[in-house]
């Protein structure tokens, strides 16, 4: 318990001065959100004065900052120029929709990747396991820009897929089965570029993970007492390449704000990314150092998850 | 024997206390290595230090090689105090040199014997590297190592054969003390004396100073001139060697001593 | 009297990138009865662990070639095909090896990896094979049962994962168990303890052991005859007291007693380096 204190109050430090930085760098590159409104000759300096003025724009960074937190604590993030409201709902939406994206990338890429990395670690020295070998380089290689719209490109030209976007232009008010089906049909090729953009990295951990215990002494030693194969790779090797796995799985959990930028954009997926960048672009600070934070939570929360895991299923850690 | 009056080699009150972290909670714990450890090795001397495993004397040997910080008490060489890291100026380092036990695990498996013995010049910017060369070939010799085995790698070795691998890298910068841990438990018999011998002659030649540590009490009987035993973190008996096996002992040294019976002693209670 | 095991001219050969292979075994010929520990000796490096490998077919093929017989019950082991030689590993010829803290696995609870061996073998329930193996760890001396059995091995000392692995290696009743340099890596005590224990569990089993280690002290308790190796090949084989007491071969004689031998080490070593 001690421990999990201790944990918190670290991640909380790291969360304000990541918040902090990201405020203060924003604040320090020129301009403003009303810079736009500036460059209108129709509109008088004093307009724009009054605007900032009234947004709270003309305070000292430290006093924003302080606000910004205050907002924090009551769940509105501060106060969204763009959107005219407050950045709680708004990224809360967002952040719903990229973690339905991540979720199924995941989902796909990991329910790929295991069977198939166990598989080409125990038949290594076969040639699938060289073809595969070949493959996974091959995606390594290709950009994940090229990747999303070379998917956009299926899209458009076979027409099985919707474009981009999320929902059908018709959906609202359907039932909750067509729904669902407009969604997976949606969320389908984003999903699957993700997937396959982390897939190789995956396969390789997964497969190097199941080499070092396939190579142990332990495994020959079962298997010198007469231990099948198939006992051993279930009951012995698994379980103990499962704790590294384990904790690389907490650590995806912790991208899961942050890696699907490029996707939502190409394909336009209404979450988190495409909104960071317009935030940035128009430098609408306080959503931008929310969505910052946002992901920053994430991460710490995925590297505490990993931690927990492997102490949960790890004996070596768990029994001192 | 010695004929300077200081010993090469002297420690007083040494202790040493490993503090580890538990895995999740972080909660600090301590494990006591050794506690107040009085040694004086003369020069030229063979000294062992004997005990059951668990009882400190790896982590003593490793302090006296130099090789970790101790917590309290000091370290004179050659009248001069080393027990602070910083006030080891190299040729202290050069001079003390380490054995290690599983010559299997200390040499780099993907080296070959000549680079492996010839590493610590390298690592001192000591000659060209045809100096270097000829110095590992020359010391094989001294080990007995044929040269043509120069270009094999260490697993291409026997065990004993690893070990005078082992013997001749720490020759390698000319030390004057060898802290030799456990360097015969892995050998059978006919290496083990191979490897006595070898150091005996080493020891003539090059006027050299051993701490052994070793648990093999038949051996130690051997090539020992004082045996100290330990138990429990601290010495408790030092004894010349022809002393070990009579005379009063410490409880310690006699559990050492009946665990194990001789070849004699154990064919005699089978076929009586 | 019907030898358990007859091994005649078993030759191991490990094929180097090069033509020249290297002949681990050579031609290795020599019996072990029902009951009876023969004890095999020889500095490391000669081919002892080879040898044991290649009874149970635990070679890779493509580096080792093994040829010759090794008749074991009627049935050359050297000519069984994997799925024959997962019957008889663990279950009619076991082994024990040097190093307990790397042959087990880390994520499992001893115990279960002990009824684990049971389990593989048997077509009992996992219920009864839990059961055999609490026995059987009672039976090495882990007491209470219980409390080693749910322990992780991290959590046991050298000596007792050595237990561990002993009740493995019998927990289905073997004629034959193969212990290669089983207290190498043990303290003193532990080493002696051990003997005790396997000395009186051979006897209790009718146990035949094929002992390989380089003390002679400890083949000294336990084996009923001594077979000295050198590079691959017998040099004396004989009863326990014999061996010990007149060695015929010089070699033998500092294998097994060093003080009162003409020849010194380093000839003998030095002949042996001419040998390869």
């Amino acid at each position: 318990m001690r421990y999990i204190g201790r944990r918190l109050i670290h991640a909380t430090l790291l969360l304000l001065g990541v918040s902090f930085f990201s405020f203060a760098l924003l604040q320090w590159a020129p301009g403003d959100f009303f810079d736009d409104l500036r460059l209108d000759p129709r509109v008088s300096a004093q307009t724009v004065e009054g605007l900032r003025s009234q947004s709270g724009l003309n305070r000292s960074l430290p006093v924003r900052y302080a606000s910004w937190l205050e907002s924090v604590v009551h769940g509105d993030f501060g106060f969204s120029l763009a959107y005219h409201g407050p950045v709680g709902p708004l990224i809360a939406l967002r952040a719903r929709n990229t973690l339905i994206l991540t979720g199924t990338a995941m989902l796909m890429a990991w329910l790929v990747a295991v069977p198939l990395g166990i598989w080409t670690a125990v038949n290594r020295r076969g040639w699938i396991s060289r073809v595969f070998g070949a493959a996974t380089s091959t995606l390594l290689t290709i950009p994940e820009l090229l990747l999303f719209l070379c998917l956009l490109l299926l899209a458009v030209r076979t027409g099985w897929f919707p474009a981009g976007g999320m929902r059908s232009a018709n959906s609202g008010n359907a039932d909750l089965s067509s729904e669902g089906r407009d969604l997976i049909v949606h969320v389908f090729l984003p999903a699957l570029g993700l997937a396959l953009v982390s897939l190789p990295v995956l396969m390789r951990h997964i497969r190097s993970a199941m080499i070092d215990v396939l190579d142990s002494p332990f495994l020959r030693a079962a298997r010198g007492h007469g231990v099948g194969r198939t006992r051993l790779l279930f009951r012995y090797a698994l379980p103990t390449a499962a704790n590294s796995l384990i904790a690389l799985w907490g650590f995806s959990v912790g991208g899961m704000l942050s890696g699907s930028l490029l996707a939502e954009i190409v394909l336009s997926w209404p979450g988190l990314g495409p909104l960071l960048i317009e935030a940035t672009l128009s430098r609408d600070i306080y959503v931008v150092v929310s969505i910052v934070l946002l992901s920053a939570v994430f991460l710490v929360f995925g590297n505490l998850l990993a931690d927990l895991l492997l102490f949960a299923t790890d004996p070596r850690i768990r029994v001192d | 024997m010695s004929t300077n009056s200081q010993p090469l080699l002297e420690v007083k009150g040494l202790s040493k206390t490993y503090t580890q972290r538990r895995a999740i909670s972080h909660e600090k714990y301590s494990v006591r290595a050794f506690d107040d450890i009085d040694l004086e090795v003369p020069e030229g001397a063979t000294i062992a230090i004997i005990g059951e495993s668990g009882a400190g004397k790896s982590a003593l040997a490793r302090c006296l090689a130099l090789l970790e910080p101790t917590d309290r008490g000091e370290i004179w060489y050659g009248g001069r105090d080393v027990t602070q890291p910083n006030s080891h100026d190299l040729s202290v380092r050069r001079e003390i040199q380490f054995v290690f036990q599983d010559a299997t695990t200390a040499l780099n498996p993907r080296f070959t014997a000549a680079e492996i013995i010839s590493e610590p010049l390298l690592i001192r910017g000591i000659g060209t590297k045809t100096d270097r060369r000829e110095r590992a070939l020359h010391l094989m010799q001294q080990v007995g190592l044929r040269p043509e085995c120069s270009e094999k790698k260490s697993l291409e070795f026997s065990g004993g054969q690893r070990q005078r691998v082992a013997i001749a890298r720490a020759l390698a910068l000319q030390p004057k003390l060898l802290i030799l841990d456990e360097i015969f438990s892995s050998l059978d018999l006919v290496n083990q004396q191979v490897i006595l011998d070898l150091l005996a002659e080493l020891q003539e030649a090059f006027a050299l100073t051993f701490v052994h540590i070793c648990h093999d009490l038949r051996l130690v009987a051997q090539f020992a001139d004082e045996v100290a035993v330990m138990a429990g973190g601290k010495i408790v008996e030092m004894k010349p060697a022809s002393g070990l096996f009579s005379g009063a002992q410490h409880p310690a040294t006699r559990d050492l001593l009946a665990a194990l019976p001789s070849v004699e002693s154990i064919l005699l209670e089978r076929f009586a | 009297m019907e030898k358990l095991l007859q091994i005649r001219n078993l030759t191991a050969e490990f094929r180097a990138a090069d033509a020249a292979g290297h002949l681990a075994v050579d031609r290795m010929t020599f019996d072990v009865g029902p009951g009876e520990t023969v004890g095999l000796m020889g500095e490391s490096g000669c081919g002892k662990t080879t040898l044991a490998l290649a009874l149970l077919g635990l070679h890779d093929k493509n580096r080792v070639a093994v040829s010759g017989s090794a008749i074991f019950q009627g049935a050359d082991l050297l000519s069984l095909r994997e799925s024959e030689f997962r019957k008889i590993r663990g279950a009619k010829i076991s082994v024990v090896a040097q190093e307990p803290r790397i042959a087990l696995c880390p994520v499992r609870r001893a115990g279960d990896q002990i009824a684990e061996i049971r389990h593989a073998h048997s077509s009992e329930s996992w219920k009864a094979c839990r059961a055999e193996a609490s026995s059987w760890l009672e039976r090495v001396g882990l007491v209470p049962a219980k409390r080693f059995y749910s322990a992780y091995p991290h959590q046991l000392s050298g000596g007792q994962l050595q237990r561990v692995v002993l009740a493995q290696a019998l927990i289905c009743n073997p004629e034959l168990l193969i212990a290669d340099e089983p207290t190498a890596s043990l303290d003193a005590r532990n080493q002696s303890e051990f003997i005790v224990l396997l000395k009186q569990l051979k006897s209790e089993l009718g146990l035949s052991v094929l002992l390989i280690s380089h003390t002679p002290e400890i083949q000294a308790s336990l084996a009923d005859r001594i077979i000295v190796m050198r590079s691959g090949r017998i040099v004396e084989q004989g009863a326990l007291a014999r061996m010990f007491r007149h060695p015929c071969d010089e070699y033998t004689r500092a294998m097994l007693n060093p003080a009162g031998r003409s020849q010194s080490p380093r000839e003998l070593l030095v002949e042996e380096l001419a040998h390869r």
